[in-house]
């Protein structure tokens, strides 16, 4: 019955050619706008390490002034000062996590022909890799050792080491930074987690580092922070050594808790620093902290998909419902002027409800030529956006749930809007329209 | 074949009730062929309409074939009417999109037939009505005749019992009627029973039975030659 | 001649048809002044002067890997050589670029005592001397930095003196307007305000402290470190082309980041509301598209089903214009149905807006103006059917098919 169905939708819909169109079109318009929103909505929420999101935790402290407010909707700032994360880092060796900022160098090989190039890096620790899961292509972290004793090894990028030495295994090759040499131990697989949920600091969509060195390095070094340095205290801070001794925020703290235990265990640990700084006098607040947000909650924390997003899905939506709420009037006035050849259906023995599947297999059919158009639309609403504002290439690029999406939605909306008509006409009666016409 | 006793149907609108059939006795026999007359607005389309299964019954009972049809869902009403009736129009009501075969093929699939079936049977009945050949065209490259003879094809299809037909010659010009009323007349002698409403009185007569409807009751000329008054001075009381 | 109560009647007999429409009519005026108003608050933004000639201002960052170069002079004779080039009318070294999206920002305060001190935050540019050159500023009171103030930051101790400030600044931390000559503090760093000048935006566009700017007249010794270039109009792509290889022969331990104008840095710190104002221009303009081709097709569906009644008004002596006239009235009388409703989605809409997401209230002049927009294409969609109507036959009425 079913094919016989689908017979008749092309026939009616090819008989109506005009109206067919102008539905098609409509509910395409509506598919294609929302489906653009939904896009950039549903890109800028994705969960980039779903699978670890709730055992990677970001970890914050209110350490900051009693009088201090921030941009945060609980008033915690979002990053720690050197020293809270040099404290932490030494505590629960047992348990994976780590402090990590951003700064960038000059880079350049050993070949003095080689024209510097300039990228950014990540200061951190051994267990950044597999905490996020970065796989290496080549060698692997750095050791224990150099965690703990200052030593100039670096961890290189995919396309970094193409850009340096045109790929290969270059593990144990030393590079310049700025004009230190370092030993490269490690070269990562391509990682680029969008949003960069580790560190939304300059933008939640850009690009990862490149590089990565040991964090125990900035005690030596002076390393300054690319991301945001963010002061409450009224102090001088002349020099880098006073800057790491300063309560000016800038780090980064990411732990790996994988069990419920090891989040009481985090959590009660940072209680017991926070109470132990508030006696030393450092937190002056009474309501000094410590938190932990695992991956989702931090990048829902963050806002990073922004209201404005929102509101365009919200109105994107409103739209495509006036184009449905127009595609039931135009349905209604074809069915209704159909109606007489449905009378000759029931009387020619159709059940009612098969008349109502009848016109709802034409409606979805409908739907599914709009939602295939509406699809085309928003594909091709993306990539005007890719191509006239930088930075929405990932976000811009629909995902295999969103092909999938744009199709479903446009044919349930569709046929939802076709219940009506549908069930008008099936329930007129049918001896209306057999007399004479 | 049809029994209906003490039919009663009332039309209800927010101002006025209207008694469309009251008390309605009537009896059909297997292979007859009934001619149905009467004035206009006397209750010959509501008649059809309830002998068609396609409007309900305010009171009384209705067996079709044997069945009782009081109390029947909608789905079970289609299932009937689709075995047992077939219907032919005045205003022939092919589907203008559907080509000829397909027209013919309506009923078959609501009654579920594979398509090797459906085929035999649509150009049995194409056969039968002379217009195999033209099994491809549209409704509208025919003219009124061969639309009415598809028709017939159409509601002759499924093999039903029982033909209800309204006004079939209406719309024809004598010559086409006649052509028609030869093919209802060769249908009924091979078995199938039709109920025909008309107001041409020529072609009731050529009905082997006639009934008129006045003021929704019956009056049947055959059977109940002397009751016919009786009925209408009760109707007028 | 309008007959609204047979009108009013013959819509109630279609009413399914009559609230789609009422609907489609409410829904696209609750979205249009919505998305109107939000486009309009948009776009003032990005138009709100800048108070700089952001054409003509180039500008870039640097990086300087080796620990031998000294970063001050460096920078010094950077802008003496391009100042010599005949296209620049101004040059320095900086720390921020204004609109970028990125740069430093401070706390200052009125007195040097923190209790009952006036506060606020302030983006500040470190640059030459000729800063406000640089900028096109104009002092409105007060003067310009002089060249024996600035201040060459190679140890931490030192720091400049004075500082020119925005109209913005000076307002928020002296309301009694006495700004000049008064003193500011940031930490205990003590700056004279030496001038005030109108209006310079800062980096942050979407930040409240974007009209309040601090010019101090310090180079900075850092690695990482900008510079911005005044040229002549029309000569920004000149100058961004050769930018690099003209530095660099001055200097090569050092990586130059592409230059790009102040007006390209805007384009990209706008990048977010462009994006909102273009969809949602996109959806204003599809939308009344789709709500008239609605109400045209269901008008074309009624007169085309009405026929016959068309023809009997006509024979019973209705004139062209009373047709015409009786599918215009009708729409109206819909129209006016939707708009009323549309008024209240329209503020439930705002109202939501307004609770999650910080929107403004909607003025009323918008829904007016969407509103008459919205009558004008109904009737305008409606017109041509309406004609077709008027000129349907008296004799239609005789005809019985």
């Amino acid at each position: 019955m079913f094919s016989y169905y689908i017979q008749l939708a092309i026939k009616s819909l090819k008989s109506t050619i005009g109206t067919t169109l102008l539905m098609v079109l409509a509910i395409a318009c509506g598919i294609g706008i929302s489906m653009t929103a939904l896009t950039l909505n549903h890109m800028t929420g994705n969960n980039p390490i779903s699978e670890k999101s709730d055992q990677l935790f970001a970890v914050q402290l209110q350490s900051t002034g009693s009088s201090s407010t921030w941009s945060t909707t609980d008033n915690v700032p979002e990053q720690l000062t050197y020293q809270d994360a040099t404290n932490l880092m030494r505590a629960l060796p047992e348990l994976k996590h780590t402090p990590m900022y951003k700064t960038g160098f000059s880079v350049r090989t050993l070949d003095p022909e080689f024209a510097p190039v300039l990228r950014s890096s990540r200061v951190t620790t051994r267990h950044f890799f597999s905490m996020f899961d970065v796989n290496f292509l080549y060698g692997g972290p750095w050791s224990k050792t150099v965690d703990e004793n200052p030593t100039f090894q670096v961890v290189i990028s995919e396309e970094l080491n193409d850009k340096l030495f045109g790929g290969g295994d270059n593990t144990g090759k030393e590079i310049f930074l700025n004009a230190t040499t370092y030993q490269i131990v490690g070269i990562t697989e391509s990682w680029q987690p969008k949003p960069k949920f580790y560190d939304v600091n300059n933008g939640a969509f850009q690009s990862s580092e490149q590089l990565f060195i040991p964090f125990v390095l900035s005690s030596v070094y002076e390393l300054q922070s690319w991301g945001n340095n963010n002061g409450w205290k009224e102090e001088r801070v002349n020099n880098y050594q006073e800057k790491l001794a300063s309560e000016i925020l800038w780090t980064q703290y990411w732990a790996e808790l994988p069990t419920k235990k090891d989040q009481d265990k985090f959590s009660q640990f940072l209680s017991g620093y926070v109470s132990q700084q508030q006696k030393l006098a450092r937190f002056e607040r009474d309501d000094a902290k410590g938190i932990i947000r695992n991956v989702q909650q931090w990048l829902d924390y963050n806002d990073v998909v922004g209201d404005d997003s929102y509101v365009l899905v919200a109105v994107s939506f409103m739209f495509l419902v006036v184009c449905l709420v127009n595609s039931i009037g135009l349905l209604l006035a074809k069915f209704l002027r159909n109606a007489p050849h449905v009378g000759v259906r029931r009387a020619l023995g159709a059940s009612r409800g098969q008349v109502f599947a009848q016109h709802l297999v034409e409606v979805g059919m409908l739907g599914l030529l709009g939602g295939l158009l509406g699809l085309a639309f928003a594909y091709f609403g993306l990539s005007l956006l890719k191509n006239n504002f930088d930075g929405f290439d990932f976000v811009a690029s629909m995902d295999i749930t969103m092909f999938l999406a744009a199709p479903i939605i446009a044919v349930s909306a569709t046929v939802l809007a076709g219940i009506y008509p549908a069930w008008r006409v099936c329930t007129t009666l049918p001896s209306i329209y057999l007399k004479t016409q | 074949m049809l029994v209906m006793s003490d039919i009663n149907k009332v039309y209800q609108t927010e101002l006025v009730q209207t008694h469309a059939l009251r008390d309605f006795n009537l009896t059909v026999k297997e292979g007859e062929f009934i001619a149905v007359t009467g004035p206009s607005g006397s209750g010959k389309t509501t008649f059809l309409n309830i002998a068609g299964l396609l409007e309900n019954i305010s009171s009384g009972d209705y067996q079709l074939d044997g069945q009782s049809i009081v109390g029947l869902s909608d789905k079970e009403l289609s299932r009937l009417r689709n075995e047992k009736i077939g219907f032919i129009f005045q205003g022939f009501n092919l589907i203008p999109d559907l080509n000829l075969f397909e027209n013919v093929d309506v009923p078959l699939r609501y009654r579920g037939f594979n398509s090797k079936e459906r085929k035999q049977k649509i150009e049995h009945a194409l056969e039968l009505v002379g217009l195999a050949s033209r099994m491809k065209h549209l409704p509208s490259q025919l003219s009124g005749g061969q639309q009415q003879r598809v028709a017939i094809a159409r509601a002759l299809a499924g093999e039903p019992k029982f033909l209800l037909a309204d006004e079939p010659t209406g719309n024809l010009d004598s010559l086409m009627a006649k052509q028609v009323m030869e093919l209802l007349e060769k249908i009924n002698k091979q078995g199938t029973t039709i109920v025909m409403v008309t107001h041409d009185a020529e072609l009731a007569r050529r009905a082997e039975r006639n009934i008129q409807i006045v003021d929704g009751q019956l009056c049947d000329f055959t059977m109940y030659q002397g009751g016919a008054t009786a009925n209408e001075q009760e109707a007028i009381a | 001649m309008l007959h609204i109560s047979p009108i009013f009647n013959a819509m109630m007999r279609n009413k399914s048809s009559v609230v789609l429409i009422i609907m489609q009519i409410a829904l696209t005026l609750a979205i249009v002044s919505n998305a109107a108003f939000i486009i309009k608050e948009r776009i003032d933004d990005m138009q709100r002067d800048s108070g700089i000639p952001e054409t003509e201002i180039v500008g870039f960052s640097m990086y300087f890997y080796d620990e031998d170069v000294d970063i001050t002079k460096q920078l010094q004779v950077d802008q003496q050589k391009i100042m010599e080039l005949p296209y620049v009318v101004e040059a320095t070294g900086i720390n921020q670029l204004p609109l970028s999206g990125s740069g430093d920002s401070w706390g200052f305060r009125n007195q040097l005592e923190m209790e009952g001190a006036l506060t606020s935050g302030a983006g500040v540019f470190a640059g030459n001397s000729n800063i406000t050159q640089v900028f096109d500023q104009q002092i409105t009171k007060g003067r310009s930095f002089r060249p024996d103030e600035l201040v060459l930051r190679n140890s931490g101790a030192d720091a400049p003196k004075v500082a020119i400030i925005t109209q913005a600044l000076a307002d928020e931390l002296f309301p009694d307007g006495d700004a000049l000559g008064k003193y500011i503090y940031s930490i205990d760093l003590p700056f004279q305000v030496v001038g005030i000048m109108d209006k310079m935006q800062g980096p942050w566009v979407h930040s409240s402290l974007v009209e309040k700017t601090v010019l101090l007249p310090v180079l900075y010794n850092q690695q990482f470190i900008r510079f911005a270039i005044r040229v002549e109009p029309g000569e920004a792509d000149t100058m961004i082309k050769n930018v690099q290889d003209i530095l660099l022969k001055l200097e090569n331990r050092r990586v130059i980041n592409t230059a790009s104008t102040i007006a390209e840095m805007k384009a990209t710190s706008y990048q977010r509301d462009k994006l909102m104002t273009n969809m949602l221009m996109v959806i204003i303009a599809v939308l009344i598209f789709i709500t008239a081709l609605g109400i045209a097709g269901m008008t074309i569906f009624n007169v085309n089903r009405r026929q016959k009644q068309i023809g009997t008004r006509r024979a019973l002596g209705a004139s062209r214009a009373d047709i015409q006239g009786y599918f215009m009235t009708e729409s109206a009388m819909i129209a006016g149905l939707g708009i009323v409703l549309g008024i209240i989605l329209a503020l439930v809409l705002n109202n939501y807006l307004m609770t999650y997401f910080s929107s403004e209230a909607l003025s009323f002049n918008y829904i007016a103006a969407t509103l008459v927009g919205i009558i004008l294409v109904i009737e305008v969609a409606v017109f041509l059917p309406a004609l077709k109507a008027s000129k349907i036959s008296p004799a239609i009425a005789t005809r019985s098919v």
